[in-house]
Formats: C-alpha cells, sequence, structure tokens
C-alpha cells in the first residue's frame, strides 16, 4: 500500500465539496439546535407541571433512542405516511432537535445558576416574564456555557458521517463513493479524517477565544 | 401627614410547607408614612416585603395597595383573580431595594438603570438616560455610570441599586436590611442618603432594618414583629425607648448586645 499523491490532487475538490455540506449541516444543525434547547430550558422554568414533564418526556426519549436510528425512521418511514424531505434538510433537522436534548441540559445547568435575586430584581422592576428571559436571565447564563455548546458543536460535526447513511453527500460519503470507484481507500478516507481533524482543532480554538472575550467584558 | 391607606394586609396567612410564617396579619400603612419593621430573623419580615412586591404569594387573606386588591382585583362588583396585566400594574406602584443588591451584573451602571424605564415605561432612550444621570448624581455616584457593577464597592452597588428602583417613580419604596451586607461605615453614610431621600420625598416607605439608630431617625412608625404577628407598634420612642412588651425589650438587649 502507498500513499498516491497524484490521487489525493485529483480527489480534493470532490472531497472539499462535501467539506461544504458536512459545515452546512454543523452550522445550521447547531443553530437548530441552539435554538430548540433555549425553548425546552424555557418550558422547563415554566410553573406547569405538565409542560415540565412533556418536554422531559420529549427529552428523554430523544436521548434514548440512537441518532442513526432516528435519522432512519425519518429518511425512509416518514415518506411512508406522504412526507417527503430532502436528504439533507432531514439531516440537518434530525441533527438539530438530536443535539437540542443536550443543548436543553447544558442551557437548564446555566440559568439554574443565576441567583434568584436576579429573578427578584427583574420583577421589581416589573419586567414581563418574556423579558426578563432574554434581557436579564439569558445575558448572564450564556458566557458560562460557552465550553460545554462548544463540545455539543464539535461533536455534532463528528457525527455528520451518519448523514451519508441517508445518501447526504457529506465528505464521508463522497470517501467511500472514490474508494469504491478506484479500489484506493487509504488517501480518501485519510484525507476526511485530516480535514476532521483540522476543522475540530480550528472550532476548539474559536470557542477559546469567543469565552475569553465574554469573561473579559466584566 | 394624611392618613389614607396606602397599605392594608388583611389577615393574612403564609406558610412554607409547615412552617407557618404568617399567621393572621393584620397591618395598615398610610400613605407617605414612614414604617420601620424589626424582629428577630425568621419572624417573617422580609416576607411582608416580598408579599407586597408579588415575589410570593400569600395563602390567604387580602392585600390592599392604593385602594385596589392585590391578588384579587374587583371586576364588575365581583373579585377576581388577578391576571398579569394588573399584577403589572400594582408592581409598577412598588419598588424595591434588596439586601444583596441584585445589580444586573451583565449591565453597565447607566443601563441598569434605565433598562427597566426603556423597556417597561416605554421611555425613550436619551430621556431615561438624562433622568439616570440626575439620580445617578443625588446617590453620589454621577461619574460611574459607565462603570460595570463588578467594578464597584458594596456602598456604591447599592446606591446604584436605589437609584434604579426610584427610576420607575414608584409610590411605595421598600428596604429589605439593605446596609446588613456593607461595612459599618460605608453602612452609616448610605442610611444618610436613603434618610434624606426620605425627607425628600412623598412616597410610602417600608423599611426592614436592625440599625436602630436609623430606625429612631427614620420612622413615623416602628413594628415589632415575632413569629409571624406584631407584637408591639407604635413610634420610634415608644417601641424602642419605652416597649411595653417583655418580648420587645429582650429583642432590643439582644441587639444592643450584638452591636
Ligand atoms: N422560599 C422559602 N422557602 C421556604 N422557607 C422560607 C422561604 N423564604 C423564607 N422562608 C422561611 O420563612 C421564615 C421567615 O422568613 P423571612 O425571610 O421573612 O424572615 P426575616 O424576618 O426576614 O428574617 P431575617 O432577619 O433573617 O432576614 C423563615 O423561617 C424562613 O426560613
Ligand atoms: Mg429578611
Amino acid at each position: 500500500m502507498t500513499w498516491n499523491w497524484t490521487l489525493v490532487w485529483h480527489i480534493l475538490p470532490m472531497i472539499l465539496r462535501g467539506t461544504v455540506i458536512t459545515v452546512e449541516a454543523t452550522v445550521l444543525g447547531m443553530l437548530l439546535a441552539l435554538l430548540l434547547g433555549l425553548i425546552w430550558a424555557g418550558l422547563l422554568f415554566l410553573p406547569n407541571r405538565f409542560i415540565f414533564w412533556l418536554v422531559r418526556l420529549i427529552i428523554e426519549f430523544i436521548r434514548d433512542t440512537p441518532l442513526l436510528i432516528q435519522l432512519f425512521f425519518c429518511y425512509y418511514v416518514l415518506p411512508e405516511i406522504g412526507v417527503t424531505i430532502p436528504a439533507l434538510v432531514t439531516g440537518i433537522t434530525v441533527l438539530g432537535i438530536n443535539y437540542s436534548a443536550y443543548t436543553a441540559e447544558v442551557y437548564r445547568a446555566g440559568l439554574q445558576n443565576i441567583p434568584v435575586g436576579q429573578w427578584n430584581a427583574a420583577k421589581a422592576l416589573n419586567f414581563t416574564p418574556w423579558q426578563t428571559f432574554i434581557r436579564i436571565i439569558v445575558p448572564q447564563a450564556l458566557p458560562p456555557i460557552v465550553p460545554a455548546m462548544g463540545n455539543n458543536l464539535i461533536a455534532m460535526f463528528k457525527d455528520t458521517p451518519l448523514l451519508s447513511t441517508i445518501t447526504v453527500m457529506e465528505m464521508l460519503n463522497r470517501a467511500m463513493i472514490i474508494g469504491d470507484k478506484s479500489f484506493h481507500y487509504l488517501e480518501p478516507l485519510t484525507l476526511v479524517g485530516v480535514l476532521f481533524l483540522l476543522m475540530s482543532l480550528l472550532a476548539s480554538g474559536l470557542i477559546g477565544i469567543t469565552q475569553r472575550k465574554l469573561l473579559v467584558r466584566r | 401627614m394624611n392618613n389614607d391607606p396606602s397599605i392594608e394586609f388583611i389577615n393574612i396567612r403564609k406558610s412554607y410547607g409547615t412552617n407557618t410564617v404568617l399567621d393572621g396579619l393584620n397591618m395598615t400603612v398610610s400613605a407617605r408614612e414612614h414604617v420601620v419593621i424589626i424582629g428577630p430573623s425568621g419572624s417573617g419580615k422580609s416576607t411582608i416585603l416580598k408579599l407586597l412586591m408579588t415575589l410570593e404569594k400569600p395563602d390567604s387573606g387580602e392585600i390592599i395597595i392604593d385602594g385596589e386588591n392585590l391578588w384579587h382585583p374587583a371586576r364588575g362588583g365581583q373579585n377576581s383573580e388577578a391576571d398579569p396585566a394588573h399584577l403589572r400594574h400594582m408592581r409598577s406602584k412598588v419598588g424595591m431595594v434588596f439586601q444583596h443588591f441584585n445589580l444586573f451584573p451583565h449591565l453597565r451602571v447607566l443601563q441598569n438603570i434605565t433598562e427597566a424605564p426603556v423597556r417597561v415605561l416605554a421611555v425613550p432612550r436619551a430621556e431615561a438616560n438624562q433622568h439616570a444621570r440626575e439620580l445617578l448624581d443625588r446617590v453620589g455616584l454621577a461619574d460611574k455610570y459607565n462603570a460595570w457593577p463588578a467594578e464597584l464597592s458594596g456602598g456604591q452597588k447599592q446606591r446604584v441599586a436605589i437609584a434604579r428602583a426610584l427610576a420607575l417613580q414608584p409610590r411605595i419604596m421598600l428596604f429589605d436590611e439593605i446596609t446588613s451586607a456593607l461595612d459599618p461605615e460605608i453602612a452609616s453614610q448610605v442610611l444618610q442618603l436613603v434618610l434624606d431621600l426620605a425627607r425628600q420625598t412623598d412616597m410610602t416607605m417600608l423599611f426592614v432594618t436592625h440599625q436602630m439608630h436609623f430606625a429612631r431617625q427614620v420612622a413615623d412608625r416602628v413594628v415589632f414583629f415575632d413569629q409571624g404577628k406584631i407584637v408591639e407598634q407604635g413610634t420610634a420612642n415608644q417601641v424602642l425607648e419605652n416597649p411595653a412588651q417583655a418580648r420587645t425589650r429582650e429583642f432590643l438587649s439582644n441587639i444592643l448586645m450584638a452591636s
């Protein structure tokens, strides 16, 4: 087995097109997870037992079933009941919903760390519950949870190869297609692995910088 | 002083689990009156203020503020359950200063003060800023408008908190042990500020404090509270100098020993 640079340069453009899709899935999936997770966490703070248990149930369900099955279910089963969604959209949505269960937990921890005095002061100043949440509580809860959210981001990034199982043409899928056609798996798979490594390192660095920026402000 | 009732507690009961904190409290505070509430730890002093601020809800009884029922507003000749709009209307009458300041750490001093007027009362930002600068001047912190709360000393934080409460121009102000987290010297400066404030405005004020010197100066009436009940009340002179009840004398001598 020898390393073939010519092949590397030849397949690189195709793999990089997959990189774009991988990044797109990660960014959009994470945005969905961040938004949905915040909604879950907010709902868990409402003084309503029914909503509380319903949201808890949803989160438990998401966490206790494999991501792969969730993907297959949405891509292969939903069309049987007449709901057909493009593969990439399905992938992004399932990733986002799946990870919202984890981001919700991170948000919840962050929100619980806000002293009750902040809620009391906000109420005494007559902010609405929504204003309190968005303007007083969330801005304080966010900076400390940046690292944990960053870990979720990187974990999701590394889960994107699963989307290849529902035909999304992300990096791994392209590498496998190249391998199947050329009978050379070493170069495409190594290339994909290295790209994942580089981008994970880059993301870690950015997360670190973001957190330091947020902390320095006060 | 005119005697329109500003606040009425009618047969208020409040428990936390099996711990009965207020057991049928009846108390009236007149408009513009300055009432100091004293009593041992755990006797329910803070609970009274929290009830007025709607931070807690009574188990039973009625709270009347400015002639309006806090939790059961009259509607169509009947008393109904308070909705969020009514509670916000009622809260607009009341402001509160807390023992631990509770400034918003993510907002600079000026925005700590302006955020509520701008968001809650829809005051234009420029006008709110102007007013906040005046209030900061009044509490002796004109130069700190751009600081973060974390950059202030305890005494300065409490001054900002006072300005923040004043910015909404409430008719009733509640002060819950506002200097007990401060060094004695700083505390007396803050109390002097509050004393000036009390003399210059016509707000109704309720103070919970252990500072008897301050109580004597600010109080129209001192209420001694124990185990969820009023034990004794009257002028500062009556209650603090010539208490009628043994329980009051015991409490005052304990306070004296502690300070
Ligand atoms: N959120 C709560 N949950 C449970 N019990 C509470 C709660 N808040 C207050 N209590 C209890 O109610 C009683 C009265 O509390 P409160 O804070 O009104 O006392 P206080 O007179 O202000 O005392 P202190 O001088 O120590 O501030 C105390 O026994 C306290 O433990
Ligand atoms: Mg108290």
